[in-house]
């Protein structure tokens, strides 16, 4: 009875922990499919968790909290879709300053935020849904969560068929084949990419503010403490697929939060803090092989600008 | 009438010069927008990095001190960027370094500084080069993808390492006759392995020449040897060095080693030369920071020196004012973003030029 309450335990901290890894993905897959590598996820990440932070703190009601993540998070997107897009930058460096820069916002805003915690009705709670979260084992995993819980996990089905099912999802994904096709349909590649560009940006504000709403409701420097790139990886573990990005996040936190039971068994809290890295690194070795082996790689044009032929 | 982006046929040495300076300038001008949410005065605020950093005797050697490590990191980086590959844990490769030089230096007995000093400099090197190895040949292997796999590297060795010094490595303390393990830091490393400094300065002169060494030496490596054309071809069309039998894994592996190499000379440079001893903030960004004057200051040895050393100035006068002003340290973090999206959009009227069209 102990060690089914241990092991219920462990997969609902899992299911927690997984949640802003797989919005954040989500919305990284879509700007990689059309063709925009945006390496910032981690500043966007800790801007939208601190925007979110202050307007919940603010206005006391945590879905003004999301919609300013939301927004953050799209606004700093935008930076990132100029210079890739219009000023056919280097987008790995891009990505990289979007990286410092939110980050260093962050701490330089947060700064007098800290140790701040949000009052009780500006949070998400876990609600049980009764009976079902009675459930042995699997009872509080799914139905004792948070509304942004439900919320990755309808994005993640939507997302996967609108990508594959819908001409929206064809034009996005053409795009990161083949922008030249695209272009000559009379599509506009630009619009496509800020498009994705901006979604990519709002998720990763919306997995942000999950951090700071509900996972953990305070205010601390390095809230993200480098999620944004763990979210990277799952987007090539995940073969850049909505629904295998959903699997990968929820069986990474799972491991993660593993983690946490061995650290109460007396295991180094510092070497265990370096765990979630380096199943990183195996994660994405073994999503790149996977890739390697069925042939799915990247998209073709991921990270390169788009250059129209002159006519 | 519209205007559309032309590209150009010849870049001009003068007009990069002119561009990247003119987008650090306009990078610091949008910086100075924090500088007035906290109630500041800009101008002041510069003014007072400016004489901080190289008005003073002093901030003119904090600069060359902050430099020493910035050269070995992106001279380093400098090279393995000309293959195409983006190592963002030079943090990690210098702290590999930094730590190698330290299980040296507590066990080696005091032998001529010229036997010693050059074995902690070499066991730095190797072990940078070790860190630096498996996202190279991981990439060459499997194509995973190196941006993440080197940084991943950086963070698993941050945690052995706080590991290391609140546990195995912590220094006992003595109170009387009793000794017990107190704050989270490892002994000083002895006498013998620290490196001299210029006197009246925290300058370490070996690590400032080999740094400057090393900069030369990473150019010539890459202008003048058939590894560095190697090198050039592999990142400048990989298509064609696969198809002129080039091995991308010997080229990026190579890089990678030298550029981990240098990181982790950075790494014994902090210990052995400034810190003397491994506290919890031990590391300070020069890893990171490389990646900055590495894209500015690019391959060539005197551009990556001058570059480096205005750099170690706006470190020394930015520690200055976050003091003075108590603003916190995520100000450098945004500085370095701000500086290098303007970098980036000064990239686009290098390359391009606007014509107006009717």
């Amino acid at each position: 009875m102990m060690e089914l309450k241990l092991i219920e335990n462990i997969l609902w901290i899992g299911m927690r922990s997984a949640t802003p890894l797989l919005l954040a993905s989500l919305g990284e897959i879509y700007a990689e499919r059309s063709g925009i590598l945006n390496l910032g996820v981690e500043g966007m990440m800790a801007m939208g968790a601190l925007s979110s932070f202050v307007a919940s703190l603010l206005t006391g009601n945590p879905w003004i909290g999301v919609l300013a993540g939301l927004l953050v998070g799209a606004a700093l997107s935008l930076i990132h879709g100029i210079i890739s897009i219009h000023l056919k930058g280097n987008q790995v460096v891009s990505g990289l300053a979007l990286t410092m820069f939110g980050l260093g916002l962050s701490s330089v805003i947060g700064r007098i935020y800290i140790g701040n915690q949000l009052p009780v009705d500006a949070r998400f709670l876990p609600v049980p849904f009764k009976p079902l979260s009675s459930i042995p084992l699997i009872g509080k995993v799914f139905f004792e969560q948070d509304p942004l819980f439900y919320m990755g996990i309808v994005l993640a089905v939507v997302l996967w068929f609108i990508l594959n099912r819908t001409k929206i999802g064809i034009v996005i994904r053409s795009t990161g084949e083949n922008p030249a096709a695209v272009d000559a349909m009379g599509i506009s590649v630009p619009k496509v990419r800020y498009g994705a560009t901006l979604l990519g940006g709002a998720l990763a504000g919306l997995g942000g503010a999950y951090l700071s709403v509900s996972y953990n409701p305070a205010w601390i420097e390095n809230i993200t403490a480098g999620r944004g790139w763990i979210a990277l990886a799952l987007v090539i573990f995940a073969l850049w697929d909505p629904i295998r990005a959903l699997l990968g996040a929820y069986l990474f936190g799972i491991v993660e939060a593993s983690g946490y039971t061995l650290q109460a068994i007396g295991y180094s809290q510092w070497l265990l803090n370096g765990l979630p890295y380096l199943l990183t690194i195996v994660i994405l070795t073994v999503g790149a092989t996977e890739s390697m082996r069925r042939r799915m790689g990247a998209p073709a044009a991921l990270g390169i600008p788009y250059e129209r032929e002159e006519r | 009438m519209r205007i559309r982006a032309v590209r150009r046929l010849e870049v001009s040495k003068r007009n990069l010069v002119t561009v990247r300076i003119l987008s650090v300038i306009v990078a610091l001008l949008t910086a100075s927008l924090v500088f007035l949410a906290y109630g500041l005065n800009p101008l002041e605020v510069y003014r007072s990095i400016f004489l901080n950093a190289f008005a003073t005797e002093i901030g003119l050697t904090e600069s060359v001190v902050r430099m020493i490590p910035l050269l070995l990191v992106s001279s380093g980086l400098a090279l393995v960027f000309r293959t195409g590959f983006w190592n963002i844990g030079a943090e990690g490769q210098l702290l590999a370094g930094a730590m190698a030089s330290y299980l040296l230096a507590v066990e080696l007995p005091e032998l001529s500084p010229l036997i010693l000093l050059p074995a902690l400099f070499a066991v730095g090197f190797v072990a940078g080069a070790i860190w630096g190895i498996p996202p190279a040949v991981l990439k060459a292997k499997l194509n995973v993808n190196e941006v993440i796999s080197t940084l991943m590297l950086y963070y698993v060795l941050y945690w052995v390492f706080q590991h290391l010094i609140h546990g195995p490595w912590k220094a006992r303390e003595k109170v009387g006759k009793l000794t017990y393990g107190g704050f989270a830091h490892t002994e000083v490393i002895p006498e013998h392995s620290q490196l001299p400094l210029l006197p009246g300065t925290r300058i370490h002169w070996p690590t400032l020449i080999i740094a400057v060494v090393a900069s030369v030496l990473v150019y010539f490596l890459l202008t003048r040897t058939p590894w560095g054309y190697e090198m050039r071809v592999v990142g400048s069309n990989p298509d064609a060095a696969k198809a002129a039998g080039i091995s991308y894994l010997k080229a990026v592996t190579l890089a990678m080693m030298v550029s981990g190499g240098l990181a982790g000379l950075a790494g014994v440079g902090e210990l052995c030369g400034i810190q003397k001893r491994f506290t919890p903030e031990f590391l300070s960004g020069y890893g990171f920071s490389g990646i900055i004057t590495a894209w500015l200051g690019g391959t060539n040895p005197i551009s990556l020196i001058i570059t480096n050393f205005l750099y170690g100035g706006l470190l020394v006068g930015g520690e200055y004012i976050m003091i003075t002003y108590r603003l916190p340290i995520g100000v450098v973090d945004m500085f370095n973003g701000i500086i290098l999206f303007f970098v980036l959009a000064g990239e686009f009227f290098i390359k391009y030029e606007l014509r107006r069209e009717k």
